[in-house]
């Protein structure tokens, strides 16, 4: 079989380095299945694959975890985009005067190091346990994390430009549009992703302690009923609704800004 | 600096306050005085928004009976010893991925599977597991640390030219000697990267476990002070961890990431969006 | 190789340097505090202690205790503390908030 002969590859790419890739997971599903057997861990603390498998079907079916995982990324998308539309135009601007920025940053620093989990007991003192508490804390740390990168971002441009475009005869407004804009992107993309991988764990922490539904509040109630496969599927799809983010939504923002910009991630 | 004279050694130069420096001072006392304000205007009470000097008068209470110190240094072993863990295990797992095809492709995938599950998620199982305390936090925050480092490791192993380990080839060295002298501190300055991106969020991690599975710590005292209602020590919390990770990251954590860039080679940070 | 080539690693060698001493010195403390407190305390002769505070103990103060001995109770300034092992009082001595530390009196 040569190398042109695609029509008679296998579909699926069998190859030994998938196989090496999957063993792993075999081997941790398999010791997973035969841990009852094997040792003496109690139920409660491992339940079977079998059991978080059919948890799984049985919370599908009757819809209660389409609407928690509903529940937890529409807070997610409004924090978001709420967070990041306030903090990257008020950032530029911030950043625009040389003096203001400078007087800001460690302010901004400060607050973008307690962004996140730090400000969820305020939150609840502030706007109880729920839906507001844990927008509130998911759209701040968005936002601090953002609104600091699009700053360094634009401080990071050198001088050079500045006065490259001047002598072009550039207005104000052709300035923010020809060199902050552009300089500070890439700072700016990286802020996005940040501030999205700041404001999931600020997501998932928020609704364990001052939620009253999403995916994060289901995986920490289920530990006072010892619900131990409600946990583990918790657990599970927060990792898989990562991955589907990145997969869906970053990675091919990346593909595009590198494709037009020539920019590196 | 960009004037070059970051490489003199000018103790005078590095010591006295630049401009920029004395506009961030400024900067902080106008927030203080903005949050003064904004207490009078806003006139609720202290459990609902305190006030700095409800806040100062709870750090000081807090410092005379011993409770914030006791706290910080909870934190700081937990902090100390789940970095360390994570530091070593990233290290040492990114070297032997990134050097071995086989360890590379049995180990990759499922590395990156519970790359995705981020710490948070697995604080409820570790509680079922283990209970709370220490053991738990400290599990999860090595888990935090280990990723960042591992793949920056990785990507400062596969980086490392080439030409210097063939050089030190053909002066005879032998496998170890080779690691010793070219990959490791080739890759030295990625693994600080990495490094330091996992310390960042291992210190939200920290806090985040102690406020659901320790009885001490910031973390716990933030939390602790908001179901008695002592909004001010919440502040005071708050305040404390933002003061200390600043000094961490900008004494301690930058600073030592660019003395390696500068002595050992150039890098760029993998993993900062996770 | 000059001083300048160390630049760079000034500080965060620094930042290490006032860690180390900051540790250091709090051993110290607790060693002065623990003389201190328990100075002029015949440890053997009683199993019961009182330990005054300059303040209302706060649950912080309460568990100290309880890691102490028995804790049975606050008496206005003083904690009561019954059974109580010898080296676990002598950790709690090396405290800077602790008032004093006495044998529980009678009448108390």
């Amino acid at each position: 079989m040569t190398d042109q002969s695609v029509a008679s590859r296998p579909a699926f790419p069998l190859s030994p380095a998938v196989m090496t890739g999957l063993l792993p997971f075999v081997v941790v599903l398999t010791a997973w299945a035969l841990a009852p057997a094997l040792s003496d861990i109690p139920a409660y603390k491992l339940p079977s694959p079998a059991k978080v498998w059919s948890t799984f079907t049985s919370m599908t079916l009757d819809g209660s975890l389409l609407s928690e995982i509903w529940h937890s990324l529409q807070r997610l998308a409004t924090g978001y985009i709420l967070g990041n539309l306030i903090a990257i135009p008020l950032g530029l601007a911030i950043a625009l005067n040389r003096a203001v920025a400078e007087t800001l940053t460690p302010v901004l620093s400060f607050f973008q190091s307690i962004a996140g989990i730090a400000w969820v007991p305020l939150a609840i003192i502030w706007f109880g346990v729920g839906q507001g508490s844990v927008l509130f804390v998911i759209a701040n740390t968005i936002f601090f994390a953002s609104i600091y990168s699009t700053v360094i971002g634009v401080q990071s441009i050198p001088q050079v430009l500045y006065r490259a475009a001047l002598c072009h005869g550039a207005s104000r407004w052709d300035i923010v549009t020809s060199v902050v804009i552009p300089g500070a992107l890439v700072q700016i993309l990286v802020g996005l992703r940040t501030s999205m991988a700041y404001g999931w764990r600020a997501l998932v922490a928020a609704e364990m302690i001052a939620g009253t539904n999403g995916i994060g509040y289901m995986t920490l109630e289920a530990v006072q009923w010892y619900q131990t496969e409600i946990v583990i599927l918790g657990m599970i799809l927060i990792g898989i609704l990562w991955l589907a983010l990145d997969f869906l939504i970053f990675r091919p923002i990346e593909r595009v800004t590198v494709k037009r910009w020539g920019l590196l991630s | 600096m960009t004037d070059g004279t970051s490489s003199q050694f000018r103790i005078g130069a590095k010591f006295a306050p630049s401009r920029a420096q004395l506009r961030g001072a400024l900067g902080i006392l106008v927030v203080f005085v903005a949050w003064q304000i904004s207490v009078w205007v806003i006139d609720l009470p202290a459990y609902f928004y305190p006030s700095p000097a409800d806040v100062a008068s709870a750090f000081v209470e807090l410092t005379r009976k011993g409770i914030l110190p006791s706290y910080i240094a909870d934190s700081a072993w937990r902090y100390v010893a789940g970095v360390a863990t994570g530091l070593s295990l990233g290290v040492v797992f990114g070297l032997l991925i990134g050097l071995s095809r086989f360890w590379s492709r049995l180990l990759g995938p499922i590395i990156n599977f519970f790359y995705a599950i981020v710490e948070v998620a697995w604080i409820p199982l570790l509680v079922i597991w283990i209970g709370y305390g220490f053991n738990t936090i400290l599990i999860a925050i090595s888990y935090v640390v280990f990723f960042p480092v591992l793949y920056n490791t990785l990507t400062g192993v596969q980086t490392v030219q080439k030409v210097l380990i063939n050089a030190v080839r053909t002066l005879g060295a032998s496998r170890r000697q080779v690691l010793t002298s070219v990959i490791l501190p080739s890759a030295l300055p990625n693994i600080i990267t990495g490094f330091r991106v996992g310390a960042g969020f291992a210190f939200r991690g920290l806090i985040f476990a102690e406020m659901i599975a320790a009885g001490s710590g910031l973390g716990f005292l933030i939390f602790e002070g908001a179901t008695t209602r002592q909004t001010d020590r919440v502040v005071v919390g708050m305040i404390m961890m933002g003061l200390l990770w600043l000094a961490l990251d900008r004494l301690f954590l930058r600073p030592v990431e660019v003395a390696t860039i500068e002595r050992w080679g150039l890098v760029r940070a993998k993993g900062e969006g996770m | 190789m000059k001083l300048s080539d160390f630049s760079e690693w000034f500080v965060p060698l620094a930042g290490v340097a006032t860690i180390a001493t900051f540790l250091l010195g709090s051993l110290a403390v607790g060693r002065i505090n623990e003389t201190r407190h328990l100075s002029g305390l015949d440890l053997d002769a009683t199993q019961d202690f009182a330990v005054r505070l300059a303040f209302e103990p706060e649950r912080f103060h309460i568990e100290a205790f309880q890691d102490v001995g028995r804790y049975q109770g606050w008496r206005e300034d003083h904690a009561v503390i019954m059974a109580v092992d010898k080296g676990a009082l002598r950790r709690l001595a090396r405290n800077y908030w602790i008032g004093s530390i006495g044998p529980l009196e009678e009448t108390q």
